[in-house]
């Protein structure tokens, strides 16, 4: 039996990872990994919970989560194939610049 | 077992940070990779069968594939970004920095101090009451994703026609 307590101080390693990987980095690409990983930081937390009082709601949870990472990144990602064929760069800055 | 679960999250968090660090786009899809798998295994380890094999179809065949589809179809190879571009100065984030430094130490502490027992018991008559909630919750998700379909075919719909015509 892995202690609740390890899980979710390893989740909030993740998430945190996860914040610093959005804070430091320009590129789309990676703010888009960083995301991902953050949301798998807030699984391993529903996981861990659900698994601790033996109970199928957290794995549900889970699950939901799971989708929405899927339809977030898949949403992401082709926002960022319109972003390089309208302005030829990753940089998360060029879009500061726009006008109208 | 827990020995298991510790060196899967000591792999996981060393691949995350290769993830978050890293210049070439397949090296840090590598990365993810084993990032993804680590957590398939703590998964594994927590008893939650179902939602690892969701988490490898999902991640592993869903979102990296579409990472490296995307790098290779950009043919973006490097991060060439971040050179020349000298990231923003301690001034900017060092005091929110310690802030959130002081508040990860205090969720911490409350995560550890929490007696866990005496908040078990109440949750017990969820999973009975809310069956059908959950048929409910698998069928959002489902639309969710129809939803992301829709939305990528819209924003692809006019770089589609020029390419093609």
């Amino acid at each position: 039996m892995i202690p609740l307590m390890d899980g979710l101080i390893f989740a909030s390693f993740l998430f945190v990872i996860g914040l610093l990987g959005v804070m430091i980095r320009r590129n789309l690409l990676f703010l888009l990994l960083s995301l991902v990983i953050m949301n798998m930081g807030a699984i391993i937390a529903l996981v861990a919970a659900g698994s601790h009082w033996q109970q199928f709601d957290g794995q549900m949870i889970a699950i939901l989560t799971m989708s929405t990472t899927l339809a977030e990144s898949i949403v992401g990602l082709t926002l960022l194939i319109k972003i390089f064929f309208r302005r030829k760069t990753l940089n998360i800055d060029s879009l500061s610049e726009m006008k109208g | 077992m827990v020995v298991v679960f510790y060196i899967a999250s000591v792999i996981a968090v060393f691949a995350s940070i290769k993830v978050i660090s890293c210049s070439r786009i397949d090296k840090t899809i590598l990365y993810f990779v084993l990032l993804l798998l680590a957590t398939a295994l703590i998964c594994i380890l927590l008893n939650a069968y179902f939602s690892t094999i969701l988490s490898i179809i999902l991640f592993i065949g869903g979102i990296a594939i579409l990472f490296l589809y995307v790098a290779s179809f950009l043919k973006i190879t490097v991060d060439n970004v971040e050179n020349g571009r000298r990231g923003i100065s301690p001034k900017v984030w060092l005091g929110p920095l310690i802030l959130a430094f002081i508040l990860l130490v205090l969720l911490i502490y409350g995560i550890v101090d929490t007696d866990y027992e005496q908040i078990a018991d109440p949750h017990k008559l969820l999973s009975e009451m809310s069956l059908d909630a959950y048929i409910l919750m698998s069928e959002l998700a489902g639309f969710l994703l129809l939803g992301t379909v829709i939305i990528a075919y819209h924003f692809m719909r006019r770089l589609f026609t020029e390419m093609t015509g």
